[in-house]
Parts: C-alpha cells; sequence; structure tokens
C-alpha cells in the first residue's frame, strides 16, 4: 500500500515536453521520471501526492496539501469530478490563464478513482506535461482503511457523488493558497534541514532505504530522546 | 521562544511517526514532532489494543534524563538554529490543544519513562490517550495499520 518514496524533478516553465525532450526514464514501467530544462528543478514527491488525495478530507483539504508538498513557485489548481457511480477524477493543474478551467497543456497530472466490488476500489496517477511518463501503481483501497473523507464517502451507505457538477480551484481560491502556502514555508524554513544535533526532527529519518516490500512490519520511530552524559539541561518554557 | 511559538505543525502521519521508508525496527534516534489527524490508530499495549477512530496524533519527545514528575512529563523540542528547549506537557497541551483541529480523540506519541499518571489538560475536550513507558510507532502493511506500542495506556475522559 505504501510505496517507494518515488522524487520527480521537472521543470515547470514549459507547458508540455515531450518523452524524448528533456525527459528520461529512470525506473521500470515508467514510474519514475526526471525532467529538467535550463533553469528549475521542482521536486513533487508522487508518494506523497497520493498519499494526499487518500487523506484528504475534501477538495480544498487537497489543495492545501497538494501546494504543501510541491516545492515550486507555482500555485497547483485542482480539478475534481465525479463520473458514473463512484468513479472520480482529480486533475492537478497549473492554471496559468487563470481562468478557473483545465487546459490541456496546464494538466500536471490526474488521479483516477474507480470502485472494483463491493467495498473496494482503486486508484492510479498519471503525470502530464513535464511529468509525462509518471504512472504509479493502482492504489488498493478498502473500506474501514485510514483515509481521509473525500475518500471514504464512497464506502458510506446511501452514497451520492458530490462534484458531478465540478470543483475547480477558482482564481481567488488560488491566491488564498498562495498565501497559506507562503506562511506554511515560512513556518518551516529548514523543512529538509537539520537541528544542531543532527537529528532528523522534521523529516523521516535516516536508516531506511526505499521499500522493496508491500506488507510486513515496518519499524517507524521512538517518542523518546536519549541524552545520557549531557551536562547542559535544555531551557525550559513557561509561557 | 513562548510554548506557542514552538514549530509545531501538521505533518503527513506516516511522515510525522518515521513510517516511510523501509525500517526493520523503530530508530531510536528519531526526533520529530507535529501533529497529525488520522482516521484510525492503535494504541498497543503489553495486554491490551485499543483501535482509536478519529484521532489527533500528537508526536513529542521526552529526554531520558529528563525530570521524573509524578504528574507531568518534560518534553523535549529539537528546534533549527537553536539549542533545544523543553516544557512540560501540562502546559504544552493547555496551550496548544485549543489551536489543533477538533478529533474525536486525542493520542499522545511520547514517551512516559517515569510513568507518570497525567491528569486531564482542562483544555482537552475528547479523550486523551497517553502511555506508560517506552513508545514506539509501527506500520502494519498486511492490514495497513498504524500502531503505538507501549508498556500500557491510559485514557483520560472527558467528565
Amino acid at each position: 500500500m505504501i510505496s517507494k518514496v518515488k522524487l520527480l524533478a521537472a521543470a515547470l516553465s514549459l507547458s508540455v515536453i515531450s518523452m524524448g525532450a528533456g525527459c528520461d526514464s529512470s525506473g521500470p514501467g515508467g514510474t519514475e521520471r526526471w525532467a529538467t530544462t535550463e533553469n528549475t528543478n521542482v521536486k513533487i514527491d508522487w508518494d506523497k501526492v497520493n498519499e494526499a488525495y487518500k487523506l484528504a478530507e475534501g477538495p480544498e483539504d487537497l489543495e492545501k496539501r497538494v501546494n504543501e508538498i510541491y516545492e515550486g513557485d507555482e500555485i497547483i489548481s485542482v480539478s475534481v469530478k465525479d463520473e458514473d457511480d463512484k468513479t472520480q477524477i482529480v486533475t492537478g493543474f497549473f492554471d496559468k490563464n487563470t481562468n478557473g478551467t483545465v487546459e490541456e497543456p496546464e494538466k500536471i497530472f490526474t488521479i483516477k478513482r474507480e470502485p472494483t466490488g463491493e467495498g473496494t476500489a482503486q486508484y492510479q496517477t498519471t503525470g502530464y506535461g513535464a511529468y509525462y511518463g509518471y504512472h504509479s501503481p493502482f492504489l488498493g483501497l478498502a473500506s474501514g482503511m485510514m483515509m481521509g473523507m473525500m475518500m471514504s464517502n464512497m464506502f458510506m451507505p446511501g452514497y451520492a457523488p458530490m462534484y458531478r457538477g465540478g470543483y475547480t480551484t477558482s482564481p481567488s481560491r488560488a491566491g488564498q493558497i498562495s498565501s497559506s502556502r507562503s506562511a506554511h514555508r515560512a513556518a518551516n524554513p529548514t523543512k529538509y534541514q537539520r537541528s544542531q544535533s543532527g537529528r532528523s526532527y522534521n523529516r523521516p529519518s535516516s536508516g531506511s532505504r526505499p521499500s522493496g516490500r508491500s506488507g510486513g512490519r515496518i519499524g517507524g520511530g521512538r517518542f523518546g530522546l536519549a541524552r545520557a552524559g549531557r551536562t547542559v539541561r535544555p531551557t525550559r518554557l513557561a509561557d | 521562544m513562548k510554548i506557542a511559538e514552538l514549530p509545531f505543525h501538521e505533518r503527513p502521519v506516516l511522515e510525522l511517526l518515521n513510517l516511510q521508508g523501509d525500517r526493520s525496527a523503530p530508530d531510536h534516534d528519531y526526533a520529530g514532532y507535529g501533529w497529525a489527524r488520522v482516521g484510525q490508530i492503535w494504541c498497543v499495549g503489553a495486554t491490551t489494543s485499543d483501535a482509536v477512530d478519529d484521532a489527533l496524533v500528537l508526536a513529542l519527545h521526552t529526554a531520558d534524563d529528563a525530570e521524573a514528575l509524578p504528574d507531568d512529563i518534560e518534553l523535549e523540542f529539537e528546534l533549527p538554529d537553536h539549542a533545544p528547549v523543553s516544557v512540560l506537557a501540562s502546559a504544552f497541551l493547555e496551550r496548544w490543544l485549543p489551536r489543533l483541529p477538533t478529533a474525536s480523540a486525542v493520542v499522545l506519541a511520547l514517551c512516559n519513562p517515569h510513568r507518570a499518571a497525567l491528569a486531564r489538560p482542562t483544555a482537552a475536550t475528547v479523550p486523551v490517550w497517553y502511555a506508560h513507558g517506552d513508545v514506539v510507532s509501527w506500520l502494519d502493511r498486511d492490514v495497513d495499520r498504524i500502531e503505538l506500542v507501549a508498556e500500557s495506556w491510559s485514557k483520560l475522559r472527558v467528565p
């Protein structure tokens, strides 16, 4: 379920990059890609995007999550469209002309969710533009799994699609997302750095390796700190 | 710095609990903290195992040499470009719980080496789960289940 981390770097100044121009397959089955142009390398952690969709409480929460994952300057707008029964298409796009609609050259990714049986579903993410060629595995879902309301709703009795008419990030909403993300980044200036002690205080610790397993038990962290032998105690905050 | 100014942020739960990657055992050097809201998390003790639904998980740390208190836990925070700071869990929760999203329960991912008996924070409007002894996180990918494993768990109920 939790597939290995696949970091993708891409230049986003181009609307569409063909597979032969600036893209280089780095993994079997086209699941990992690296696209670059002369100026910008912007990473998207696709595993986090996939997880964001799974955990999102709704489209606005998904917008927030995706834009906090994305490390570039652009805002990723989101379109959500419910199709027949429980199929849902989510499109991430750069709304370059700020018209609030998805246009093909603006697309970054789509996520297609579809039912696979009673109480089960799957979704897959596909990259576009500079991310062309990325395809996530089919990620399985089942009622009872940990997921946000956007996903879990489909397993509820009496489910009715909420986005038949479609939801799309409005230009004004994009401004709010930009402000929110700026605040988030300001509050996390060292998101990918380490503390003075060298411990990984705000990112996954070292010692992990890309997962080749699809099951089993994975160790996380201990919620204590070994401080044996230190002579200086930390300052205690009282207020 | 004030308690309310600590960089205590929302993080994806798998990142928050250091469950990304492929570790055969929990990392004892992990110092990450923050919060996440999850649909379900398991509080696993030596003799009990409880599924907590719709939980606000607070990942926190205490140092092995923290002051031993009967009814509180001294938290410690690693900070970027600053020396670590500490704060009592009671004070931290009073400041931070009102600022965090409401869920059906609060779960503290926090070691409690001195087995302190915490009092219910006055700011808590839902049950608060906390552990005794060491707490480590696990992900069981066979059943897609996140676990916090400790000697035992206590639940502070709302009156």
